[in-house]
């Protein structure tokens, strides 16, 4: 494989724990303990996990929105964690970020024409008038027009403006986006139309999409590969089919046969309390979670290991979790 | 709505701009404000017979008072007219500077947190400890010289704390808005960010709490004025006229009418004022 777009490795963000005045500090919220993997241009990788599990932090930690403790991020074989906020800026231009909150993520003073503008204005693209006809070019790829330049968000719909968010993500030509549950906060009915504007865009531009969300059903819609993210790892990573249709580890089974409509005889449940997101990682997270798994997980290091090309599982002993999956017919 | 406030804006800033500018003298002598112009009088001119006159009484010129006279005989309604614009002129530019200080010390303390903020927010409230009234009396008492601008800087400097305080808290809860952050990850500035979304949104606060701090700034001028600290600064201020015509009170005394009249115009100016910043934040919701 030819070189990829964006290579993460060892990501690691830590949130410390304040104790009280005279209390030593309890530790760190363990939120994104080590994840690595790659996207290649003009692909889309979703990353699913419960909520809490770290996901919106990995995608935030990428762009440096969020400070990482540590790990490696590449940028078309570019580092850029040790890049000066200054130096960071220019690179933004390529790494762009769509959020969950469409009626958060704009401006309310702002009219949607200027906010659109507002990326190509700070990278001294265009403006003014370019600028303006720019905005209106980018409210047409996404299904808006010219008429809706003069508004302001609080006339639109959230589709509406989930939109618009993708225009103004778009206004740079972005090589890659990073969407933050970018269909969550919308109706049912309206989250396939973005879904598909998505699709589109992606086939047209050839932009890359990191794409993050707890949804199944939606990663299964857009992504072509898929991580599954439990309390800070990637436990399970792979194509598409793979991971949804033939998920070896027992976390992303138990996600799947969450979705409403999987058939019950299939079921993985999981047990018990979720352990300590400050606790470093060990078997006990999984043992205690999954009890019938556990051996999986004992008599071994725990880490990612390759079950097919490009299909990684997070566990001390594959054979144990190829045998439990072919015993069990999954959906 | 925001088209009403930023009229209603308009609106008051012109009006105080233009009753201040109207009786203030810019240079010491003869009638020089605009207000002495058109009425072709002279607010200094004194005489001794028509002292403590009531509203409308006959004037020894042949004239007719329209509020009355003072204790030297001086237009009453003259007088007035010219301590309207210079309480305007004193009360709004001490407020713009409360506002510009507060803007500047609450942004900076907002936007840079940790030690800096703490430092900041600190000092904010050590200089708020500090009793004003005292400090802007004895600053006006020994600045008197040069005029009423370091009176009006001190006051200024004495009350940006509750706008500092205000912009911070703003500032800190503009800064984890989601469009501040989207538009960091757009690859803005801090400087752009500031410029762009967080002054813009902060505004209004700061606007509102600048029209708090005028009425109280008008009362404390007076309050200097009748205390005689400002003296030589502003000859014709309600403190001084009230402060004037007070004196020529006593038990026997007929002429009541000159206290109660600029006791009422300075009551009523800050009615009016109070009103009006109601309405406007009214307006703005």
């Amino acid at each position: 494989m030819s070189e990829p777009l964006l290579e993460v490795r060892e990501l690691v963000k830590h949130f410390p724990v304040r104790g009280g005045a005279f209390a030593k500090s309890p530790g760190a919220v363990r939120a994104v303990d080590g994840v690595s993997f790659d996207i290649a241009a003009g692909e889309s990788l979703g990353l699913v996990g419960e909520s809490g599990c770290g996901k919106s932090t990995t995608g935030r930690c990428i762009l440096r929105l969020i400070e990482p403790t540590g790990g490696s991020v590449r940028f078309q074989g570019q580092e850029l964690m040790g890049l000066s906020q200054a130096r960071l800026r220019p690179m933004r231009r390529h790494l762009q970020m769509i959020f969950q909150d469409p009626f958060g993520s704009l401006n309310p003073r702002m009219r949607v024409g200027d906010a659109i503008a507002e990326p190509l204005e700070v990278h001294g693209l265009a403006r003014g008038d370019a600028a303006r006809e720019r905005a209106g070019r980018l409210l047409e790829q996404v299904g808006l027009t010219r008429e809706h330049l003069d508004r302001y968000p609080h006339e639109f719909s959230g589709g509406q403006r989930q939109r618009v968010c993708i225009a103004r993500a778009l206004a740079l030509g972005p090589q890659l986006i990073v969407c933050d549950e970018p269909v969550s906060a919308l109706d049912v009915s309206v989250q396939a139309q973005v879904l598909n504007l998505l699709d589109d865009l992606q086939r047209e531009l050839g932009v890359a999409y990191l794409f993050i969300s707890h949804d199944l059903a939606v990663v299964g819609h857009v992504c072509h590969r898929v991580a599954v993210m439990y309390l800070g790892e990637i436990v399970e990573i792979g194509p598409r089919e793979a991971v949804l249709t033939r998920p070896l580890h027992p976390y992303t089974q138990a996600l799947l046969s969450a979705v409403p409509g999987s058939p019950a005889g299939s079921r993985v449940l999981l047990e018990g309390d979720p352990p300590s997101p400050m606790e470093p990682s060990s078997a006990r997270r999984f043992t205690s979670r999954f009890p019938r798994h556990a051996a999986a997980f004992e008599g071994g290091e725990i880490r990612l290991r390759e079950a097919a090309p490009g299909h990684q599982v997070r566990c001390a002993r594959l054979e144990v979790l190829q045998d439990l999956a072919a015993a069990v017919p999954t959906a | 709505m925001r088209l009403r406030w930023g009229v209603a804006v308009a609106v008051l800033a012109a009006l105080l701009a233009t009753t201040a500018l109207a009786g203030v003298r810019w240079r010491a002598g003869a009638p020089s404000s605009a207000i002495e112009w058109v009425c072709g009088a002279d607010a200094d001119r004194t005489s001794p017979a028509d002292r403590l006159l009531p509203p409308l009484a006959p004037l020894g010129d042949g004239g007719r008072s329209l509020v009355g006279t003072d204790e030297l005989g001086r237009s009453l309604g003259l007088r007035l007219c010219l301590a309207l614009g210079t309480s305007l002129l004193v009360a709004g530019c001490a407020a713009a500077a409360a506002m510009v200080i507060g803007t500047l010390v609450g942004t900076w303390s907002g936007l840079a947190g940790g030690r800096t903020d703490e430092l900041l927010m600190r000092l904010t409230e050590a200089s708020a400890g500090i009793p004003a009234v005292v400090v802007v009396m004895v600053l006006a008492a020994a600045l008197s010289p040069y005029g009423m601008w370091p009176v009006l800087a001190a006051m200024g400097v004495l009350f940006w704390q509750p706008v500092a305080r205000v912009v911070r808290a703003r500032v800190l809860a503009l800064r984890n808005e989601l469009y501040v952050e989207a538009s960091r990850a757009c690859g803005s500035s801090a400087w752009w960010r500031l410029r762009r979304h967080i002054l813009p949104a902060t505004a209004p606060t700061v606007f509102a709490y600048g029209g708090l701090l005028l009425p109280r700034l008008i009362m404390l001028e007076a309050l200097l004025a009748f205390l005689g600290v400002s003296a030589a600064a502003a000859p014709h201020s309600f403190g001084r006229i009230i402060a004037g015509v007070t004196a020529t009170l006593t038990p026997l005394s007929a002429s009541w009418w000159p206290v109660l009249v600029p006791c009422l115009a300075l009551a009523v100016l800050l009615l009016v004022l109070n009103l009006a910043l109601d309405r406007l934040a009214e307006a703005h919701g």
